[in-house]
Order: C-alpha cells, then structure tokens, then sequence
C-alpha cells in the first residue's frame, strides 16, 4: 500500500511538471479559408444546433445571506487586528500596497502569496550550499516569455545577470545584478535587482530592488540589509502622479525556514548545490518584505528527471526540478554540468504560459 | 488590428468591430450580422482550434468542428447566459462537438507536423510529447486534454463524457501513467 501511495505521488509530481508543456502543445492556425467555408454554408442556409452548456449558476438569495452573515462574523473577529495593521500602517506613514509583480524566477512575485506559517514547518532538508565554490563570474541572458493559450505572446521580458567578485564590508561577496527590461500588460518594464552575497556560503548581506513603473508610481525602490536574523531596511515609491511614499522594513527571519533566497538568483543558486536524481531540498524566497503577507514563500524542489533540453544557448543535459509552492508548481531545469539554469516554466495565476529560456552566456574573467 | 476574412469585403466595418465588446459583438450575431461572426472568428477560432485539435489530433476533424461551432453560433447565441465568460463558454461548447465527433466518428490520428511551433520549447520534446499524447486512446486522451490542459474540474469532465466522476479520475491516472511511459521510452524521463 505504502509502495501505490508513494508512486501516485511520484506520478502526480510529474503530471504537475509536465502541465506548462501540455499547454504549450503546438495547434494549427485557423485560417481565412476556413471562415469563408463557415460564410458560405451559412449563406447556403446550413445550420447547426450546437450542445446546450449548462448556463452559469445563478446565486441564490439564501446564498448571498449565508455568505453576508459570515463575512459579518469574520469582520468582527478581525476588528482587533485590523486596528494593529493600520496602526503599523501610520507609522510607515504611506498607504501604498507593495508587493512583487514584475519578474520572477521562483515564486517570490505571487503577491500577497505567503502562506499561513503557523500551519506547519518545512517537511524537506533544508538546501545546503556545499558548492558554493563552483560558483564563478559569469553573464547570462535569458528570455522571459507569457503566452496565451493560443500561443500568442503576452509579454515579453529580457533578463541580463551578471555575477561578480567583491568584497563588502571587509567580507568576500558575490555582486549579483539582475536587469530586467521588456514590456508586461503592455507597458514597458525596467526592474533590477542587485544583491551582495557572502562567497563562504552564500548567506545574503544586501539586496536593492529598482522597479520603473511600479503601479501608479513612476519608480518603486527596495532596500534591504540582513544581519543574524534580522531584515531592516526600507521602501520609497515616487511619481509625478502619486504623493511619494515610504515604509521602514524590519523583520524576523525565523531560522526554521532558512536558507533564505533571493528570487532573482534563482538560475545560479542550484550551482552551489550538489544535484542528483534523488535531491530535495526546502528554502524561502524572500519577499519585498514591506508587507507582512509578502515578507518570504517556503518552497520545496525536487529532481524528477533527466532531459536534454534545447534553448536558443545551446543543448544540454539537465536535472529537472519541480518548485513547489502552495498549490502552484514551476518546472525547472538545472544543466548538469555546473547547476546554472537554462530554462523554466509554469502557468502563471492569470492563466498564462510563463517561460524563461537561456539565450547566451559568457564568462566574466577568472575567479580571485 | 483589422483582419481580412474572405467573403466579408466590408474592412471599415471590421475595423469598427474591433471596438466592439464581446457581448456587443454577440447581440449583433445573434442578430444576424456576419461582421460580428467574422469578428467573433478572429478573437476565439484560434483558442478553439487549439481545444479541438488537442482533442481530436487531426486537423482536418477540428477544422470540421471549428466549422460547425461558427455556423451554429447565431442561433446557440439565443440562449447563451451573458453573465459568464464568452471564451469559455465557446471552449466548453467546442469541447462537446469535439467530444461528440471523436465517439462518432474514432477520428484516427493524424499528426501535422507543419503547425507553428511556439518559440522557446523544444521541437524534439514538444513532438515526442504531441506524438505520445495522440498515441493515448480516445478515451483517456479526452480526460487528459480536458483536465490538464483545459482546466475543467472532473465534474465537468464526467457532465461531458457522460461518466462518473470517479471514472473520470481514474481514466486521468491511467492516461498520466501511459503518457509517462511512453516518454520513457521515447528518451524522456
């Protein structure tokens, strides 16, 4: 029994890894020919009766009451807390909603996605750095696609990474800068993101978020600083439009849901993890933290195959992941030969096709 | 942007259609205006060729369902419930036609390897899944494409197929499991 339980798990991680291809499954494109033929029977007085589709459930009255009267109970039970949030509001002296919507990689930009904590504590290992020495200066360029189910492209987003060596605060760092230029829900997008990371093991140190436009702000910045497990810093939103705004960042980052990760480094982190078929790890994708619901995301990634995949940079053999999250799944595929990602995929909650691909890479000189 | 549709020469009125909102577009056709068809045709054929197609894996059979869809859609309009979504209300309504071709017809595969390729996906593993895919039974190819792909809850699926729920989940465990085989012996693990 325990042998039938583990492989329908088994087979329905992979049905969740294999969703975003299934979608993506090529159609033929009805042409004009085709509706001249649908003109012309009808204009021959051709008629078709098509199935009766059950109409959209009307809501019942009693419905409507039933759910007033919860919402009713809800509200008073809430009362209390509301006034603690918008007391901690005031004193961040702005109104502004924040939270990541532009560029991802893992889950971090599912706005207002993090979960309820208290319901329990991650199941996997924690992810370990032990290579973070393989490590190494390098540019990459990837390409950042949302499609419909059509295969009509909805968005279009380049994401140019480069990883370099310094040293901040007397400490060997990594200097990661993720810029992210195209154009979402038909505006044209600019967001980077820069982060210091510790060399030894990879333990965050800085992280600065730059994002033109931020909802109705022309500019929304993010500054964060990590010591122990402590996240201060804090954000400022301007525009010619908007009053500007700004908010203090201080929170806690219990250790229970460490190693905590930064989103836009998704395709080098896997380089400082020893991957094989049988790896799991959990971690947290760290939020822009200026909300409470938006401070970080416990995922989990698994190996669930081996697969050569192809992308504009090149061929390679690759571990695929699958990223998990809440009820939301990514696939992702590491290559084998140094962990850099070269390709993911995933449904994104509008229903689109998201897919990031590796289009070229380059090495940024020698490590010091 | 306008887009020239054979019989229907009038392009300034195409172009004021593309101004037009769904449910404008479906009082018109329910009306009789084959403007607003040929609007309707540009805005959702591609989406419901992809659901037919899927289903039916050939293209000549979802060409055929595509065609009686738009031909029926005037009069089905008349009873079309506006409050919902309009493409998915096309979609479940493709869905059927597909469905019911495919129990009257057993429309043998017929994999067309000259369709657009979206950009980024790898042809090798995008024909090896499409290949294994069209290789399911019709039966379990129904479930899979329903539910996976066009995102109908089991219920739905069983409303459809005329099954039970439960037949419904088991046929998708079945089709996931062939699917992965076949993968697996195609070179993908």
């Amino acid at each position: 029994v325990k042998s039938l339980g583990s492989r329908k798990r088994a087979l329905e991680r992979w049905a969740e890894a294999i969703q975003p291809e299934l979608r993506e499954l090529r159609s033929p494109a009805p042409d004009d020919r085709l509706f001249d033929r649908i003109a012309t029977s009808r204009a021959q007085g051709v008629r078709v009766i098509l199935p009766d589709v059950a109409p959209t459930r009307r809501r019942s009255p009693v419905r409507f009451f039933i759910a007033a009267g919860v919402a009713a109970v809800l509200i008073t039970l809430m009362i209390p807390f509301w006034r603690v949030t918008r007391t901690s509001s005031r004193e961040g002296g702005a109104s502004v909603n924040v939270g990541r919507s532009a560029v991802e990689w893992l889950p971090s930009a599912v706005a207002y996605a993090q979960p309820d904590l208290r319901r329990g504590v991650p199941t996997l290992p924690a992810m370990e750095f032990r290579r973070a020495n393989r490590l190494r200066p390098i540019a990459l360029e990837y390409l950042r696609t949302w499609r419909d189910s059509a295969a009509q492209n909805a968005g279009r987003i380049t994401t140019q990474i480069t990883l370099r060596d310094t040293t901040s605060d007397g400490v060997r760092a990594w200097s990661f800068v993720s810029r992210n230029t195209g154009v979402r829900n038909g505006h044209a997008l600019l967001a980077i993101d820069s982060a210091m990371l510790a060399r030894s093991d990879l333990r965050l140190l800085r992280h600065t978020v730059i994002e033109r436009p931020y909802s109705r702000y022309d500019e929304i910045r993010i500054a964060q600083s990590f010591a122990g497990d402590s996240l201060t810093g804090g954000m400022q939103a301007t525009g010619a439009r908007a009053s500007p705004a700004s908010r203090p960042i201080a929170r806690k980052l219990p250790r229970t849901f460490a190693p905590y990760i930064l989103d836009a480094a998704g395709p080098l982190l896997l380089s400082a993890v020893e991957l094989d078929a049988d790896w799991s790890a959990s971690a947290s994708v760290l939020g822009w933290a200026v909300r409470d619901d938006n401070v970080f995301v416990p995922i989990e990634m698994r190996v669930v195959g081996e697969e050569v995949v192809s992308v504009p940079a090149g061929r390679f053999d690759c571990w695929r992941i699958l990223i998990r999250y809440g009820n939301h799944a990514i696939s992702y595929w590491a290559r084998k030969s140094d962990g850099v990602g070269v390709r993911n995929m995933d449904i994104d909650p509008s229903g689109l096709t998201r897919e990031v691909v590796l289009v070229r890479e380059s090495s940024l000189g020698t490590r010091g | 942007m306008a887009h020239s549709i054979g019989v229907i020469p009038a392009v300034d009125q195409l172009r004021h259609d593309d101004e037009r909102s769904d449910a404008e577009l479906v009082r018109a056709t329910r009306a009789g205006d084959m403007t607003a068809l040929a609007e309707l045709y540009r805005r959702f054929a591609r989406v419901l060729m992809a659901v037919a197609y899927r289903l039916l894996a050939s293209r000549e059979a979802a060409e055929d369902v595509l065609h009686d869809v738009f031909v029926g859609l005037p009069e089905a309009l008349r009873k079309y419930d506006e409050r919902g979504r309009l493409e998915a209300w096309l979609k479940q309504v493709t869905a059927r036609m597909a469905l019911s071709a495919l129990r009257h017809e057993r429309t043998t595969a017929d994999l067309d390897v000259d369709v657009a390729q979206p950009r980024g996906v790898d042809p090798d593993a995008a024909l090896t899944l499409e290949s294994a895919l069209a290789a399911l039974s019709p039966n379990l190819r129904a479930v899979l494409v329903l539910k996976e792909i066009e995102g109908f809850t089991h219920a739905e699926i069983a409303t459809m197929l005329g099954i039970s729920k439960g037949a419904s989940e088991v046929r998708l465990h079945r089709a996931l499991a062939a699917l992965r085989a076949a993968l697996v012996n195609g070179g993908r693990s």
